[in-house]
């Protein structure tokens, strides 16, 4: 049987693009046979782009709009409950938690990420040793969340004072300073989320030093040679000329860091799972989705979400058309 | 032209091909379940023998994450034959949505009732109906120590909580650590501390009320449920009580937290854990001798009146009811299938597997508490609805690390009582 379905896995691998060949021939033959000349070069996009909107139709607009119904629904989906699930996003205590965190991740997260990326693709441009430093930095974006999550959760260990220190950064920490208290980073509500975030910065930091890096590769060396002979200070020249010229390349990353922050969930599903106030949009969703099988609070939770990504979106896709326009 | 049609002919047959393309037909079982490692092997074992006799084959799928798969299989209507379930409170969820089969009508129930106690039947039974069969178990609420350890100080097995209590405060005048706890377990944390406090509950309040808590007719916020939280605090939220303190409990995962008991010198004196513990203590601990040096007694009687086991534990559920999957179920109830899993330590509730199945002392003596125990509970919090277990394990987690807000938790779980059961 699983020759059988080795087989048929193959069998749609090869398919796939076999059929879509033959659907574009078949389409164009048609095409040509039926319609006039004009006619024709407004209808072969539109036929060309059909698989497409085919797929996007099954895979996303489908969905859409089922969980938009369910997210009216209760929980397995057999009665209008109206607004209801709406309100236990805005109401409920985990909710309220988990929307202040998400706030809390899309603030520090973006904020501190883009910075420490910013500068240090300014330091690293002038050291020699740039891209063995740029490597290192960018290493831990190679990982996966979930690794990550381990590694740090290893990392954070608590072992009562006194005890061999395992974890390293209470291990750091008591070395340093032999009269520092060994801290429970995870288990401590007033700093136990900032813990986490700290995990997400030391992996999204390389992604944003190699992007700005190679946008600050972008700057021609005789505007700030020009700058220079001017008198300007090296500061002067960051914020008046390497920074405006920048600009856009900042903006990509920082819409892409809170699109990605309002998902966060491997990092909290992995080190807490949410418990003492860590929880998050994404990971309460999962949770009523998964573990209490609860469609309706799941798809408002969805729903939500999506809601708050879309002004970002919009944003973006309106200053992609004025690049393109001026 | 020719080529055109050629290449519409050959994509017409490889679609045909796809979709009438037949699968070979054949007799089979398909498992889905959480296990992996030694459980798959002992299983592969079992799956083994039963394919040996009947030529149906087994498909076992392993699964971490349990919950989400059987969801959306469901969901796509593609469920597995059988599941082997760690949570009961799946399998009720599952029942109510009529999505499995009475098994009743799947085995011959006065044989079953030969080797398997009402008690088990009515664990498994969902309004009535017959629906989970229970396989593997474990006792909760024991609680491990080192024999030769007590002895060398002059301490002895508690009889009563009274007592317990009185040696847990002795060990701390002298400067001692009486427990050791540990509660982290990933996704799952806080699971150890519920079965503290559910332990603590049945031998306080006896097993009806218990049934009505899980069940919830008992409200969160009363007398009871807030006395069996802290007596369960008295020793969990005490720094000097536990090894590592509050913290320490917090951040220890449940299989490293025997370490400091076993461990010379001893840094801790006792651990209430499941009988699984005794496996993994055995791991960490290669050189301890069972009985003299790894030994349990029962969590103590609060109440005289009421004594109770409780238990965790798989139970199969069928989703299905072909000719295979009663065979395979008929297999796995019987004493031959479950002396597999007897070999390992894991208590069985066929009672007719026979002691010899049970290879060290303290897996026979596990055995024989199940047989000879009057009254078997469940793990109360894997009976209550999935949101509810959940919020409890993360609400022991908030209590542990401030345990002034016991009535806040209790408050917030009273109000999710009052919509989880539906």
């Amino acid at each position: 049987m699983n020759l059988f379905q080795i087989a048929l896995a193959l069998v749609f691998m090869a398919g796939i693009p076999i059929f879509l060949v033959l659907y574009l021939l078949v389409a164009e033959k048609l095409a040509a046979g039926r319609a006039k000349k004009r006619k024709r070069k407004s209808l072969l996009p539109w036929l060309w782009l059909a698989p497409a909107f085919v797929l996007i139709l099954v895979f996303l607009i489908y969905p859409l709009i089922n969980t938009t119904v369910l997210s009216f629904m209760n929980k397995d989906s057999t009665r209008f409950v109206g607004l209801e699930n709406y309100r236990f996003v805005f109401t409920n205590d985990s909710m309220l938690t988990a929307l202040r965190n998400n706030l809390l991740w899309v603030v520090f997260f973006t904020l501190v990420t883009a910075t420490v990326g910013l500068v240090l693709a300014v330091l690293m441009d002038r050291v020699r040793y740039e891209s063995v430093a740029k490597a290192i930095i960018f290493l831990p974006a190679c990982i996966s969340f979930v690794a990550a999550g381990v590694i740090w959760r290893f990392m954070y260990t608590y072992q009562p004072k006194g005890a061999a220190q395992i974890g390293t950064v209470n291990a750091i920490l008591t070395a340093i300073f032999p009269n520092f208290q060994p801290q429970a980073w995870l288990f401590n509500p007033i700093f136990n989320n900032w813990a986490l975030i700290v995990v997400g910065i030391w992996i999204w930091t390389g992604f944003a030093l190699v992007i700005f890096s190679a946008s600050l590769k972008g700057i021609p060396p005789e505007l700030l040679e020009a700058a220079r002979i001017d008198g300007a200070g090296e500061i002067k020249i960051f914020f008046k000329i390497i920074l405006p010229l920048m600009s856009q390349t900042i903006i990509v990353v920082v819409t892409y860091f809170i699109i990605n922050v309002l998902k966060i969930f491997d990092i909290i599903y992995v080190m807490t799972n949410g418990n003492l106030g860590t929880e998050v949009i994404a990971n309460r969703m999962y949770k009523e989705m998964f573990t209490f099988t609860n469609f309706g609070h799941a798809g408002a939770i969805a729903i939500f979400l999506l809601l708050a990504v879309i002004p970002v979106m919009v944003m973006n896709v309106k200053r992609f058309r004025r690049e393109r326009s001026g | 032209m020719s080529k055109f049609l050629l290449l519409v002919s050959i994509a017409a047959v490889l679609i045909l091909g796809i979709f009438t393309g037949c699968q070979p037909e054949q007799q089979k079982v398909t498992v889905l379940g959480v296990w992996g490692g030694s459980e798959l092997d002992v299983f592969n074992k079992i799956i083994k023998a039963f394919q040996d006799k009947t030529g149906i084959t087994v498909e076992f799928e392993s699964t971490r994450d349990i919950n989400t798969v059987m969801v959306s299989r469901l969901q796509a209507g593609n469920p597995p034959d059988i599941a082997i379930l760690p949570q009961l409170s799946l399998l009720v969820d599952m029942a109510k949505q009529k999505k499995l089969q009475d098994l009743s009508t799947l085995l011959d129930m006065n044989e079953l009732k030969k080797s398997y106690s009402q008690s088990w039947i009515d664990l498994g039974s969902v309004n009535g109906k017959f629906y989970g069969l229970f396989f593997k178990t474990a006792i909760k609420g024991l609680v491990y120590y080192d024999p030769e350890v007590f002895k060398k100080e002059g301490l002895s097995v508690p009889k009563t909580w009274d007592e317990l209590m009185a040696l847990s405060h002795k060990l701390v005048a002298e400067g001692k650590t009486p427990w050791a706890i540990g509660i982290e377990s990933g996704s799952a944390t806080g699971w150890p501390a519920t079965d503290w406090i559910e332990n603590i509950f049945v031998r306080l309040y006896g097993a009806q009320k218990y049934r009505d808590w899980y069940e919830g007719k008992l409200a969160w916020t009363s007398d009871e449920v807030k006395k069996a939280w802290q007596l369960f605090g008295d020793i969990a939220t005490n720094n000097k009580m536990v090894y590592g303190g509050r913290n320490g409990v917090l951040s220890t995962s449940f299989q490293n937290a025997g370490d400091p008991v076993f461990s010379s010198p001893p840094k801790a004196y006792m651990l209430q854990q499941a009988s699984f513990m005794a496996g993994m203590l055995k791991d960490h601990f290669p050189d301890l001798k069972p009985i003299t040096q790894l030994n349990f007694f029962i969590l103590p009687p609060i109440n005289p009146q009421y004594s109770a086991v409780e238990i965790g534990g798989d139970v199969l559920a069928a989703f299905k009811s072909t000719p295979e999957v009663k065979s395979f179920l008929t297999y796995l109830a019987s004493a031959d299938a479950q002396a597999y899993f007897a070999k390992t330590g894991a208590t069985m509730p066929n009672k007719n597997v026979p002691q010899s199945a049970y290879e060290t002392e303290i897996d026979k003596r596990f055995a024989k508490i199940l047989t000879s125990a009057n009254t078997i509970v469940f793990d109360a919090s894997d009976m209550m609805p999935s949101e509810v277990n959940s919020q409890f394990w993360s609400a022991t987690v908030s209590y542990i690390q401030d345990p002034t807000k016991l009535d806040e938790l209790l408050g917030k779980l009273e109000n999710l009582r009052k919509t989880a059961y539906k």
